[in-house]
């Protein structure tokens, strides 16, 4: 089954197009990694597949669900995101943030201490996010993602701020998520390197089209060339900028 | 070193929509206080200081130490938000430039509210309530006095616009303030109140000179209090660790 | 709906609300508390006397007190940027009504404590009439309604403006129109829901300029502004849900 799945999903702002029909399969179990530069349009994406834009044409359908008003929170209830720079209330603490989620989703409060465990914040549970420094408030913000253990799981950037032994764990445990309580992962990054770690299938999108999707391995196989020695010929660094500089050169006049 | 940290905050007032606040509530007032005036004309009879009193009698009890407050709150608030302590605490002055900077900008401000009310109030005189003449040189030193009178409110509010990282709440706290500061005018205990002192030095509600023979004690007051806020402010800025 | 209203309750944490609605309350006690009556006439009607200057006072406080509170209680959402969040796991409406609850909570306590003060204050000062129940219990119910209202109307002015400047901008200046339409035809009152205080007090003043004697005269203020009140809070009070319903983060 495709956990998440679009149909001509389109977001117009003014005269603007951010996204344009889009076609996003997003099978179940997998950790799909969304690539796109600046203004790609993937923050407005994973915003309207969590209903906080709105599409000015397409559907969303999520966890096998044409996602509606009426099952809109519903469905979003076996979700967890974390979209731009981390919610949190910088006059509670981390656990009393994370409380306020637990009360909204109907998750039972000794689930907080996982999720706090998950992001290695067990320690600060108690101190106030006003207090925090970027990179703790980045593992909260991954915390309250966590909360409950949803079916579904986007994160918007997960490693920002994150220390290189931040990204490490981080990078760990979002590839065994789904083998731990069988998650499907979405999740944008710029950092490609990172994403072709964690990632098993791949979206690429520039300027609200989608270039390519689908399992990694095929993408690596089929425009990678050969396998040297200890790598392939071309990273996936490489082969996202090759994509992009073809689409332009398609779009330049005759 | 202060007037360039004074020239970046006059730069960040800029189309601000706190100049809303400046022209509308002096305006407000003076309306308020004009058709009063008008409507009262057998019992004010006492020409420019009646209408005076009209004019400045909610403006220097209620209104001026929220108004204050609005622009300390602006003032502090621009740098509350994204990380912008970072940037002023390392920029290159030292750290109390910054909060002399501001409170230069909050007097630059105040006295535009207070030259903004004596136009209108000239204005008003002229126009509507045909009074003869000129104001009474005495009412100019009024209002010079209760600009002196607003150098305390300015430093505290700027202090508590600091330290407390809300908007609203300094502004609250400047009308109990102001409110707490009528009453103790009327014991004749303003001097020991901040917020009394631009009230007393306006001599709002009251056309004989308030502070006759006693001029001194309250410029004393008004400098003391500003100063003990500006040196309160300058400890906690040298002493406390920066929060972004 | 109840885990948005316990999840208010947790994010209300040291915001200091109810202090802050607590010194709304008490600086009109305060104020009134300075309101000179020494003669045995004046202890009398000292009752009255509150009852007719208070809503005066509320004119100058209230929509000041009122900005605040309603602003911060929504400034807490833009500062920690949580919509983004809370619209994932919370119906829109549900945020708006714990948020609304909240606000009628502070009302309530404000209305409250100034009841209490109000008595404290006469029997502090040794008046000597009490007022009719009901006199009082209209005081209160009128503030509570005109309160709520401009609650109403600021929350919907700061979650339209995302910022505290422009909704405490218009509660001063709502402070001094208020002022300003009391001497005003009362029909133009109606047209300030900031003045709104005034037409409901049910005490009138009657100031003899010969003998510069004034006594206070029981006044039946009608249900027309209680009912404008209500009507115009309700309204506000479906644009702020609105406004949050259709905010897009």
């Amino acid at each position: 089954m495709n956990v998440i799945e679009t149909k001509a999903l389109t977001k117009v702002y003014g005269g603007q197009t951010a996204v344009s029909a889009l076609e996003l399969r997003v099978p179940e179990g997998c950790v799909y990694g969304f690539i796109g530069p600046n203004g790609a349009g993937k923050t407005t994406t994973l915003k309207m597949l969590l209903g906080l834009a709105h599409p000015t044409r397409g559907s969303v359908c999520l966890l096998g669900r044409e996602m509606n008003e009426k099952n809109r929170l519903e469905l979003l209830r076996q979700t967890g995101s974390l979209i731009e720079l981390p919610s949190c209330y910088a006059h509670l603490t981390a656990r009393e943030n994370l409380q306020i989620l637990a009360q909204l989703k109907g998750v039972s409060e000794r689930k907080i201490d996982r999720a706090l465990e998950m992001v290695e914040l067990e320690g600060e549970a108690r101190r106030r996010v006003g207090e925090f420094s970027l990179g703790m408030r980045q593992r909260l913000g991954i915390a309250q993602a966590l909360l409950g253990q949803p079916r579904l799981l986007i994160l918007d950037e997960p490693t920002n701020g994150l220390d290189p032994e931040g990204i490490r764990s981080m990078r760990a445990m979002i590839r065994a998520l789904p083998e731990a309580w069988g998650a499907t992962v979405v999740l944008s990054s710029h950092l490609l390197g990172e994403l072709e770690q964690m990632a098993d299938h791949v979206g690429i999108l520039d300027k609200g089209h989608l270039l390519w999707q689908g399992p990694l391995d095929r993408l690596m196989a089929e425009r990678g060339g050969e396998v040297v020695v200890t790598r392939r010929a071309r990273t996936l660094e490489e082969i996202f900028l090759d994509l992009v500089h073809e689409r332009e050169e398609a779009e330049k006049p005759c | 070193m202060v007037l360039r940290c004074f020239r970046a905050e006059m730069r960040k007032l800029r189309g601000s929509v706190v100049w809303l606040v400046f022209l509308a509530v002096p305006l407000i007032s003076a309306i308020y206080g004009t058709f009063n005036y008008l409507q009262n004309q057998d019992v004010l009879s006492e020409s420019w200081y009646s209408l005076f009193m009209q004019h400045t009698l909610f403006y220097a009890m209620f209104f001026f130490a929220p108004m204050v407050g609005v622009y300390a709150g602006y003032l502090w608030r621009l740098e509350h938000r994204g990380g912008n302590w970072n940037l002023l605490m390392t920029a290159p002055v030292p750290r109390f430039s910054v909060f002399a900077a501001k409170g230069l900008a909050a007097l630059i401000l105040a006295l535009l509210t207070q030259l903004w009310v004596f136009a209108l109030y000239v204005l008003c005189g002229k126009a509507f309530a045909r009074l003869p003449g000129f104001p009474p040189a005495e009412i100019l030193l009024w209002f010079l006095r209760g600009a002196c009178g607003a150098l305390p409110v300015i430093a505290l509010q700027l202090l508590l616009s600091m330290v407390i990282r809300s908007f609203a709440a300094p502004v609250l706290l400047a009308l109990v303030g102001g409110v707490a500061g009528m009453l103790l005018c009327s014991r004749d205990m303003g001097l020991i109140w901040p917020y009394a002192l631009m009230l007393l030095g306006m001599n709002a509600n009251k056309s004989e000179n308030v502070l006759a023979g006693g001029l001194c004690g309250y410029l004393l007051a008004c400098a003391g209090f500003t100063l003990l806020f500006g040196l309160l402010a300058g400890a906690m800025l040298r002493r406390r660790d920066v929060r972004a | 709906m109840l885990s948005a209203i316990r999840v208010e309750r947790i994010k209300a944490r040291r915001q200091h609300d109810l202090p802050l609605a607590s010194g709304i309350a008490l600086s009109v006690l305060l104020w009134a508390s300075n309101m000179g009556m020494r003669t045995e006439d004046a202890l009398a009607s000292g009752y009255d006397a509150l009852l007719y200057a208070i809503p005066v006072m509320h004119t100058v406080v209230m929509p000041l007190g009122m900005a605040a509170l309603a602003s911060r209680l929504w400034d807490m959402e833009t500062k920690g940027q949580s919509c983004r969040l809370l619209f994932t796991a919370q119906r829109r409406g549900h945020l708006f009504a714990a948020k609304a609850l909240r606000l009628l909570a502070l009302d309530a306590w404000i209305v409250l404590l100034e009841g209490a003060g109000f008595f404290a204050l006469g029997t502090l000062r040794g008046f000597t009439r009490l007022p009719a129940a009901g006199q009082v219990a209209w005081l209160l119910l009128s503030t509570f309604a005109v309160n709520a209202m401009l609650l109403f109307l600021q929350l919907l002015l700061a979650v339209r403006s995302g910022t505290q400047l422009l909704p405490l901008s218009l509660g001063m200046a709502g402070s001094l129109l208020g002022v300003f339409t009391a001497f005003m035809p009362p029909a133009l009152c109606f047209l300030m829901p900031w003045s709104y205080y005034l037409p409901l007090s049910n005490m009138a003043m009657d100031w003899d300029r010969a003998t510069r004697i004034c006594t206070f005269v029981p006044r039946a203020p009608g249900a027309l502004p209680l009912l404008l009140s209500a009507v115009l809070g309700a309204l506000f009070a479906v644009l702020a849900c609105r406004a949050i319903g259709q905010k897009e983060v």
